[in-house]
């Protein structure tokens, strides 16, 4: 039999103590989130995704052999009705409306003999190439008899439809 | 800790750089133009053209398409190569 045993009772303290404090410091450490300088290629890259997936999206044919919405905006020129399927695309992931605003700003380019050429599409807002900005392209076949107003070859003819996507 | 802490940088720099550097939307719009192109019988040495010098000048890479018609087949073969520089690709299939 013991005579003191109030030795024994410290040291479960100190144990106790001790495991109290490494599950403290293991929160407080897992609590906290570095963000590096090369996070902020991970926002560029979330933005690149989400416009060529709208873009892919849009350029999907309905069925196999027909034209797709994309085309047929593209060849009509038809810059609001661009604007009115492809903004909602881009702002699907917002759950407040005026949060997360991502912007763009689309041309088509064209060639013309070993020239390339481009016209203006649509955009949210006017780029002004300060914006820390992505780019996306995506190929378009347009057929003789399209509105878009590159110089007139009377062939079918490939464009590079570009988009510029920032956020502000 | 500090080795961690800046260790953290470089992988999240070069994995996400990785991702935005490789062309994959790229490469798989140009197969699918391609290929429907050639599916549609549109395919000719203009539409080659547009793509080989629209690639070049926009998203410089050097793109070359040669199509090889089997006619005792009734088929297409399509070769497809891409070279941006970092990514080099190549395809070649029966349309």
């Amino acid at each position: 039999m013991v005579a003191d045993d109030s030795g024994t009772l410290y040291t479960i303290e100190g144990v106790a103590a001790a495991l109290l404090m490494i599950a403290t410091a293991t929160i407080v450490l897992q609590s906290v989130s570095i963000y590096t300088p090369g996070d902020m290629h991970i926002d560029d890259m979330l933005l690149e995704q989400l416009g060529a997936d709208a873009l892919a999206v849009l350029d999907m044919p309905a069925a196999p052999g027909e034209r797709s919405d994309l085309e047929l905006i593209v060849a009509s020129f038809d810059c609001v009705a661009f604007h009115e399927s492809f903004y909602p695309l881009l702002r699907k992931r917002s759950l407040i409306p005026d949060d997360d605003p991502v912007q763009y700003s689309a041309r088509v380019f064209y060639r013309d003999g070993d020239e390339i050429g481009s016209v203006f599409f649509a955009e949210s807002i006017p780029f002004t190439g300060y914006e820390p900005s992505i780019r996306v392209t995506r190929w378009i076949q347009v057929h003789p008899g399209h509105d878009l107003l590159i110089p007139y070859t009377g062939r079918p003819q490939a464009v590079l439809f570009e988009v510029v996507l920032w956020r502000g | 800790m500090m080795i961690i802490v800046s260790q953290a940088t470089p992988v999240g720099q070069t994995t996400a750089e990785g991702v935005l550097e490789f062309p994959k939307h790229e490469i798989r719009d140009l197969r699918c133009e391609v290929l429907r192109s050639v599916g549609d019988t549109t395919f000719d040495e203009a539409i080659h053209e547009d793509f080989r010098v629209l690639s070049l000048e926009r998203n410089h890479a050097i793109v070359n398409v040669q199509i090889r018609p089997k006619i005792d087949r009734n088929v297409t073969m399509v070769t497809i190569r891409f070279n941006n520089g970092v990514t080099i690709y190549e395809e070649t299939l029966l349309v």
